[in-house]
């Protein structure tokens, strides 16, 4: 169905490209809204065409057509040679991703959530992260590990676990953390195309959601470089720093926060290893104020990696207030089903004497069985 | 007497030409002269203990023959592993190899074995006891050395060290218990997937049997071997029956004709 209605929309697609080109009717060329299930799917579907050796394994990848149905339809393209379906052992398939990487395939190795990685962490740390330094360059591991990370709705403490800072604690690794369709095709691209172990870590409930994507990102070549962030809304006032779904949230802040007069600029990290500091940097140079914003805990965390790059970096002396990190709660989730949490979080502080700008700020953050902690340093 | 008869007869023999063998040299005595260097054929057969089969239709062979050839290739590979592992001993109690340095002196008929069997394009990958198995994969013993004394000169440049060598084909030197049979699986998919007619050997121990959980993916064409050792470091005598069992039940005769 999908499959069918992407056909129709690419033809017609084609069909206002062909009239542009003629120059008889000049119009923007139709930009697509496309899942970010569609978007994997399809990243999966031409890197598998492209290179011989890619192949995909993983629990319910191939007859179920995936776990969450990001796999649909590989199966039935690429067969049991490429697309494998593997028995409820991750630390099994895992190593088994690692060993036929090891010997010159690129896998892709799909992990049902992040939760499960756990089990097969010692592949993805010891055998896949840490092989290339310890064999002198002698031994790549081109593999991806790939899978929904983070909370969903209502699956409870053990299922729910945000896996960005434990993997981009280790040298050796590139993670990346796509927010919208846009980020996930082209990060998986890069991610394939990409020589390391690459952790991909996506989000259950941003599969279905629909983002427009551009002309530019419906080709076969489109990639997104990893290690550059990107800044989805320009602003003047105060930046806020986020990656996956919480970068929606972000946005959503920013628009409330428009209305009364404050100006917010969003980064969409994309990358979590390696960071990109150089664009926080710069967004902090003009703002003065940072907030970083993450679904996972606090401690040891993405938004605690990134106060103290910008407090070791030249950033630091532009800063007008401390950066706030808003988090995750520091407890295993709790189930809450149906429950909305308006988190408020007040951003920066205004201390007497300092021309800084930042009044107590309240965006509304709507987030489905979550509770937002805000840390404050009162100056 | 004994050896007086032995000169005796190795000058006989020398003169003569004949082999002098198990002749004794009179009757009476009924004495074995020890052999001399003509004393010996070109090649011998041995038996190999049958071995019980698991999902096969056929097993390996049940008699080997080595060439003088072969047995002195082996056995200087073997001396070398062993004089190698023996100084590598006396460096760590020196100090000089620091860390861990798990040795491979007793257990080299098994490297020789399966190398013996296997072509260098086929895969082969161990745990951390792997000294012996990078010589036979093709690092020079000096590299390895060098990469036990974590020196610019060894096979990984000194990052590895005793439990991370590596070489074409040659996937480690492995340092988590287990970890490396779940990634020979993986090696060996890799073949299959590429048709290649090369196999996987994976090696690991008791310990390792443990702690490994079968994976069963359809016809990979693995090849796995648990070493369990009898012996512990500085033992001096190897079994040469041992060696031959390994290094026909290593045979690649049936091994490709099995997975393949």
């Amino acid at each position: 169905m999908a499959t069918s209605l992407r056909c129709f929309l690419r033809s017609g697609k084609q069909a206002v490209l062909v009239v542009a080109r003629r120059g008889i009717h000049r119009s923007p060329p139709a930009a697509l809204q496309v899942t970010v299930r569609d978007a994997l799917n399809q990243a999966m579907d031409e890197e598998l065409e492209r290179d011989e050796r890619v192949f995909l394994l993983g629990e319910e990848v191939a007859q179920y057509d995936g776990a969450y149905k990001v796999s649909r339809g590989l199966w039935k393209k690429y067969g049991d040679k490429r697309i494998i379906d593997t028995p409820i052992s991750e630390m099994g398939f895992a190593g088994i991703a690692v060993g036929a990487a090891m010997a010159g395939l690129r896998p892709i190795c799909e992990f049902m959530t992040f939760n499960f990685s756990m089990q097969a962490i010692d592949q993805v740390i010891n055998s896949a992260a840490k092989t290339y330094y310890m064999s002198a360059g002698l031994q790549p591991v081109p593999i991806v590990f790939r899978g929904p990370n983070g909370a969903s709705a209502g699956v409870a403490a053990q299922h729910s676990q945000c896996f960005a800072a434990w993997y981009a604690h280790c040298p050796g690794l590139k993670v990346v953390s796509p927010w919208n369709s846009e980020d996930a095709k082209g990060l998986l691209k890069s991610a394939i195309r990409d020589d390391n172990p690459v952790v991909f870590l996506e989000n259950e409930l941003l599969y279905g959601v629909p983002f427009e994507m551009s002309e530019e990102s419906q080709s076969k070549d489109f990639t997104v470089p990893i290690g550059k962030a990107k800044i989805e809304r320009p602003g003047t006032h105060i930046t806020l720093v986020s990656h996956s779904r919480y970068v929606g949230h972000c946005l959503d802040a920013a628009a409330v926060l428009a209305k009364e007069g404050i100006d917010c600029e969003v980064i969409n990290l994309r990358t979590i290893r390696p960071l990109d500091v150089e664009c926080i940097e710069s967004s902090v140079m003009k703002t003065n104020h940072l907030v970083t914003v993450e679904g996972g805990w606090p401690q040891f965390g993405v938004g605690a990696e990134i106060c103290a790059r910008i407090m070791e970096g030249s950033a630091f002396n532009y800063l007008d207030s401390p950066v706030t990190r808003v988090t995750g709660v520091d407890i295993p989730m709790p189930f809450l089903t149906d429950v909305l949490v308006c988190g408020l979080a007040e951003f920066g502080s205004v201390s007497p004497g300092r021309r800084s700008r930042a009044a107590p700020l309240k965006p509304e953050a709507h987030l489905d069985g979550k509770k937002l902690k805000r840390h404050q340093h009162l100056n | 007497m004994k050896t007086m008869l032995a000169i005796i007869s190795n000058a006989l023999c020398r003169i003569t030409g004949k082999n002098a063998g198990a002749q004794t040299v009179s009757e009476g005595a009924r004495v074995v002269v020890s052999r001399s260097l003509s004393d010996f054929t070109p090649q011998a057969t041995f038996d190999i203990k049958k071995c019980d089969l698991h999902r096969l239709e056929a097993g390996p062979p049940t008699k080997a023959e080595l060439t003088r050839e072969q047995g002195l290739q082996y056995y200087r590979t073997m001396q070398m592993v062993r004089r190698m592992e023996l100084k590598a001993d006396q460096l760590y109690k020196q100090k000089i190899i620091r860390g861990f340095c798990h040795l491979y002196d007793g257990q080299e008929a098994c490297a020789a074995g399966i190398e013996a069997a296997i072509n260098p394009s086929d895969h082969l990958i161990t745990a951390y006891r792997a000294h012996g198995y990078t010589y036979t994969r093709g690092v020079s013993v000096k590299e390895i050395l060098a990469e036990l004394t974590g020196r610019k000169g060894g096979v990984v440049k000194g990052k590895g060290g005793s439990m991370h060598m590596y070489a074409p084909h040659f996937y480690g030197g492995n340092g988590i218990v287990g970890a490396q049979v779940p990634l020979g699986a993986g090696i060996a998919l890799a073949c299959q997937y590429q048709a290649n007619n090369q196999i996987c050997v994976t090696l690991y121990g008791d310990g390792a049997a443990n702690q490994v959980r079968r994976i069963r993916i359809q016809s990979s064409p693995g090849l796995k071997v648990q070493s369990t050792p009898r012996w512990h470091e500085g033992h001096v005598s190897f079994s040469c029956h041992g060696f031959f069992n390994l290094l026909f039940t290593a045979a690649r005769i049936w091994c490709r004709k099995l997975f393949l």
